[in-house]
């Protein structure tokens, strides 16, 4: 037996172990050496296993990136069905009085194009714009 | 040593084959002492050899080969007693302990001084509870020092020391009991 830094100096306990170490054990039977490294060599030319495990977080992830293209794509998918249903996106209200005011003062003509330069500017709140955009389009 | 986890690590049969020869016996009776039956020390020592191939790349990596087959042991152990409990739910779940002749070449012989002090061990080992029977098996039998008994019961240096000591007053007093 090793010497270790925690053995005891107690005499008695070196009696007590000199009386169990006076049994021999008995270890592991011939037969199954070969057993056992016969296990071994089937593992080892066994091919690798496959480990969920180190799929797990990519998979995660890339669901999660699925998932938001998805909601993307019904969003504007969503829209584009609306604008053929509906038609254009409607003018708003100030926009067309704007045109108006422009068309009195000066002809139909510049009043037409007034109007589609601030439908272009003026559209209806759009749910998907980043807020700051929105903000600038009301 | 370093040459042997390498050849471990790359799967080299000789190399498994040395290991067997350094510590299967020692880690069976150890499996022996904790199971209590031969015929289960044989199939975790076996299956504590594949673990060990398939997880022979981490091998390259330890640092004390012999502390660490019977890490994998003690949990393959583990593994299997709590399967035999889950099989046996619901019966008084009566601790297996190992016979004399199981444990110690000196039992199964003729001379019967030798026999008388064989069986005399075994039962004083069966007389501890078993985080002290583990103990003593692992410092007398399979050789391991404190730190490497740490290592492999998850147990502080100081504690395994201490309860090996307490486990040896155990069997002493039971040994001059028993036999006056």
């Amino acid at each position: 037996m090793r010497a270790d830094v925690n053995d005891s100096n107690d005499p008695q306990d070196e009696e007590m172990e000199r009386i169990l170490r006076q049994a021999t054990p008995r270890g592991a039977d011939a037969a199954l050496r070969p057993r056992v490294l016969a296990a071994v060599a089937r593992q080892v030319g066994a091919p690798a296993r496959f480990r969920w495990e180190r799929i797990y977080w990519p998979a995660v992830a890339a669901a999660i990136l699925l998932g938001v293209l998805l909601n993307y794509w019904v969003a504007v998918e969503g829209k584009e069905r609306l604008a053929q249903i509906m038609g254009p996106p409607a003018v708003s209200r100030r926009a067309a009085e704007l045109a108006a005011d422009i068309a009195a003062i000066t002809d139909e003509a510049t009043g037409r194009w007034a109007l589609e330069r601030l439908a272009s500017c003026y559209r209806p709140r759009d749910p998907f714009a980043p807020s700051g955009m929105r903000a600038q389009h009301q | 040593m370093e040459n042997l986890s390498q050849g471990l690590a790359q799967g080299d049969p000789a190399a498994f084959a040395a290991l067997y020869d350094a510590c299967a016996h020692r880690v069976h009776h150890y499996l022996v002492v904790r199971l209590g039956s031969r015929e289960d020390a044989d199939d975790v020592l076996q299956e504590t050899f594949v673990r060990l191939a398939r997880n022979r790349k981490r091998l390259g990596a330890v640092d004390n080969l012999a502390a660490y087959v019977f890490t994998v042991a003690r949990n393959e152990a583990a593994r299997l007693a709590r399967r035999s409990r889950s099989r046996r739910a619901g019966s008084a779940g009566q601790e297996n302990l190992p016979l004399a002749e199981e444990l110690f070449c000196e039992a199964g012989g003729d001379e019967v001084q030798a026999r008388e002090a064989a069986e005399s061990v075994a039962k004083a080992l069966a007389g501890l509870e078993t985080p002290l029977r583990e103990i003593v098996e692992l410092k007398v039998y399979a050789g391991l020092t404190f730190r490497e008994i740490a290592e492999v019961t998850g147990l502080p240096q100081g504690t395994a020391a201490t309860r090996y000591r307490a486990a040896l007053a155990k069997m002493r007093t039971w040994l001059v009991k028993e036999q006056p």
